[in-house]
């Protein structure tokens, strides 16, 4: 592989993250709405939101420094470097995949939320500064089980890059170190991604909500960067789920364009299946009680526990 | 409520009136399934010189009521507030209107005129936050600003400011005929139309010695049962969206609106204007009609009872209402707590029952739930069971309208003795979908001299800040707010 080769490669993997993730959550938001016996909104209505975002002038509170303004940029940007360090299309690594790990990976999108929850209080609206503590105790309540899946993960696969684990979990072929990794997984992904029972993503009301309450003063193209940003952590998480964690069934294994577009379309329907998953428990579960998140956390760490035990014992 | 229009104020001296209304406060003191007496109205005449307070007081067990009238011919009065808290909110109105002040009332300000008072936080200390919210809010809730005093998650204090729709109907009442007013009468609150009308026709109909065919008044209760149903679906939606039940909340939100197009059909207006007039005769030909209504209620209830049974069963929801916003027995008594959010805390009181007996015999059944914590749960429970029992009561209602015949209700005002007294008093009280509902007009030849509204949500609203701040967490408001379901501009008028 040469190295236009593989920059041309990572340019695929940049592109699906950053052009495929609006279709993602617009497929989600019409099947949630279809689950209700609803039409929806249109799938690509999150595309023509962001347009409209963009188009629409700005406006900063007054004491708002650099911070807020730099936030946006900085959100949007971690899940796209994440994208580099994960196998997003391919089942070989490309030449970023060794510039970190999966610990890495928490780490830069642990800053993107960092910086908008500090974006989110240099703009003084109290909002802001209430979705940000409820962030952050959302955060602190995720931590220990994604550290623990971490462990499990290095324990069984010896390695943290990506591209390594994904082929190690494929020969652990649903054993149950696998099955309570995903399980674990999926409840750190909808934690993260501010979905049900954590928080209620298609709620307006100011007083009880998390994600939406950080970005309460952005407008115009600032919004429209977190908003697109939160599509493509969505995206990020579930990729890392998808064809790190449970299987890197579908990824291309050739060099050429024709396999790439086809391992694009296979992790597409990959993802409808977690879609699905995701719409299923955001319909039938209600959202908790602020206090009860670190009980369902718990609960997800006990299970990624329970995996490190197991890699450990080498069952 | 039954008042025989020769039936005269009691004018008193102003120790008189305090005195007998201390006796009532007494009645709700001494707590038992239902207070003996309740206080109806309570009230101003702005328009006479001197101005006069005005109470009203009714005996749920005789269904009848004591009319108390006290000149304020001084520009002080000695308050009550400070030992009977219901009266905190009502004499603020007073001194608003009249400029008369309460002497020892506890929290004199501008109530009526939002605009003209600044709150401010009551709590101070280290990490004690001032939390803002309103006046104008997210989606279509209606206009109110509440102040959170909080501590980390926790609410410590709410204070709420209203009246931001206070749209003086009361005094643009005046003068004008009593068919206008009707106008007036159903825009107090747009989801309590059929209430707030229903209240103001028997009022203008007892003060004008009317009496109401039989036919006319189950008509009025059907409506009103029809505006309960939606109101209740509409509450019992929000909490599910309160508690993140998108599901639940989308197929409520179904049943709702088919309640108001199933309205919208038989009324031509959805939230039921133009439907109930004063010396009215009944409007629908409900033999037509009756056989569509009846399927159409039966699909509403069986979509509601299955997605009510769901919910019931999902432990995420019941756990979010469960424990949150509990209104302690005490604060009922203090404030003299209705509908709904009353029988919650298992106090037997429904003006069906006390000021309406004869709906016992078309299915009325009074709902208190066993638990009777007066937590959000059991809002929800009590509007579960309130909605089967209406959907009960309008069947009946149905078939006693069917078998009347039409024709000989339907002469008009011509066909009816009409208007016999030209100059009276008359009392209207109903219970609307949030509780108990009372209107106080003075009719001269045809035209009001004197009206008084009393809302449901007038006497719960200040138990909902106390409800709020209990211990509960910041993420607990919605469905708090969702399990009041309160009007506010019933309240602001």
């Amino acid at each position: 592989m040469t190295l236009g080769q593989a920059v041309w490669m990572q340019g695929m993997q940049l592109g699906f993250v950053l052009l495929v993730s609006p279709l993602i959550k617009g497929i989600l938001n019409r099947w949630k709405e279809f689950v209700q016996g609803k039409r929806g909104p249109s799938i690509f209505q999150v595309y023509r939101d962001l347009r409209k975002l963009f188009h629409k002038e700005t406006v900063i509170p007054e004491d708002a420094g650099l911070l807020y303004r730099v936030a946006p940029y900085v959100y949007f940007a971690a899940p796209l470097i994440v994208t580099m360090l994960i196998p997003v299309l391919t089942s070989y690594p490309l030449f970023m995949a060794f510039a970190g790990d999966m610990m890495a990976g928490g780490f830069i999108l642990g800053l993107g939320t960092y910086a908008l929850l500090v974006g989110a209080t240099a703009g003084a609206s109290p909002y802001g500064g209430i979705g940000s503590t409820r962030a952050r105790f959302v955060s602190m309540c995720v931590e220990p089980a994604l550290i623990l899946i971490l462990f499990a993960v290095s324990f069984s696969a010896h390695a943290t890059i990506p591209y390594i684990v994904n082929g190690v979990m494929q020969h652990l072929g649903w054993s149950p170190v696998h099955l309570l990794l995903m399980a674990a997984f999926f409840a750190v992904l909808l934690a993260e991604t501010g979905r049900i029972p954590v928080d209620n993503p298609s709620s307006h009301r100011e007083f009880s909500m998390i994600d939406h309450n950080r970005a309460y003063d952005y407008s115009g193209p600032h919004l429209a960067l977190i908003e697109w940003g939160g599509c493509m952590k969505f995206v990020v998480l579930g990729v890392i789920l998808l064809n790190v964690i449970t299987s890197p069934w579908g990824l291309a294994n050739g060099h050429s364009a024709l396999a790439l577009l086809a391992g694009a379309a296979l992790v597409f329907v990959k993802f409808l299946a977690l879609l699905a998953m995701v719409v299923w428990v955001e319909s039938s579960i209600g959202k908790l009680r602020l206090l009860r998140i670190a009980e369902y956390m718990a609960a997800a760490a006990a299970v990624a526990l329970t995996a490190v035990i197991l890699a450990v014992a080498g069952v | 409520m039954r008042l025989s229009p020769s039936q005269t104020l009691q004018r008193l001296d102003l120790d008189a009136f305090a005195r007998r209304l201390l006796s009532v406060r007494r009645a709700y003191k001494r707590g038992g399934p239902a207070p003996e007496r309740q206080l109806l109205y309570y009230g101003v005449m702005d328009s006479v010189n001197p101005p006069a307070l005005l109470a009203v007081v009714g005996h749920p067990s005789s269904g009848r009521s004591s009319w108390l009238q006290a000149e304020l011919s001084e520009q002080t009065w000695r308050s009550l507030a400070d030992t009977w808290p219901a009266l905190l909110w009502p004499e603020m109105e007073v001194h608003d209107r009249t400029g008369r002040v309460p002497e020892g009332h506890p929290d004199l300000h501008p109530l009526l005129k939002p605009h003209m008072h600044t709150l401010s936080g009551r709590a101070s200390g280290a990490g004690v936050f001032s939390l803002p919210l309103g006046p104008v809010r997210a989606d279509v809730t209606e206009s109110g600003y509440f102040l959170f005093d909080t501590i980390g998650e926790q609410i410590m204090h709410l204070q709420p400011q209203l009246f931001y729709k206070h749209r003086g109907i009361e005094r643009m009442a005046v003068g004008r005929t009593v068919e206008d007013v009707t106008l007036l009468a159903e825009r107090i609150s747009g989801t309590t139309t059929a209430g707030h009308t229903a209240a103001y026709v028997t009022a203008v109909e007892q003060a004008s010695g009317y009496a109401t065919p039989d036919a006319v008044r189950w008509e009025r209760q059907l409506f009103m049962e029809l505006e309960r149903l939606y109101n209740h679906a509409h509450d019992i939606s929000q909490m599910a969206s309160a508690s993140g039940m998108t599901v639940g909340q989308a197929q409520v939100a179904r049943v709702k609106e088919e309640c108001l197009r199933l309205a919208g059909d038989l009324t031509g207006c959805r939230y039921l204007r133009g439907a109930i007039k004063p010396f009215g005769s009944a409007a629908i030909d409900w033999r037509a009609v009756s056989s569509i209504v009846l399927d159409r209620l039966a699909a509403a209830d069986a979509r509601m009872q299955r997605f009510v049974s769901l919910l019931q069963r999902t432990p995420t929801f019941v756990d979010r209402l469960v424990g949150t916003g509990i209104v302690n027995r005490d604060w009922a008594d203090d404030y003299g707590l209705v509908g709904p959010t009353a029988r919650a805390c298992g106090i037997r009181t429904d003006a069906r029952l006390e000021y309406a007996p004869w709906t016992s015999d078309v299915g009325f059944t009074l709902c208190v739930v066993p638990r009777a914590n007066g937590d959000a749960l059991d809002r929800f429970e009590v509007r579960v069971q309130e909605w089967s029992v209406s959907i009960q009561m309008i069947r009946s209602l149905l078939s006693r309208l069917a078998s009347t015949n039409h024709a000989e209700n339907s002469d008009g005002p011509h066909g009816s003795p009409g208007p016999t007294v030209s100059k009276g008093w008359g009392g209207g009280t109903v219970e609307g979908p949030r509780g108990r509902i009372s209107h106080v007009v003075q009719v001269d030849h045809g035209r009001i001299a004197f009206w008084g509204i009393r809302s449901a949500s007038s006497w719960i609203w200040p138990v909902f800040g106390l409800a709020t701040a209990n211990g509960n967490i910041q993420t607990d408001f919605p469905v708090i707010d969702a399990s009041f379901g309160l009007s506010y501009a019933g309240l602001d008028r």
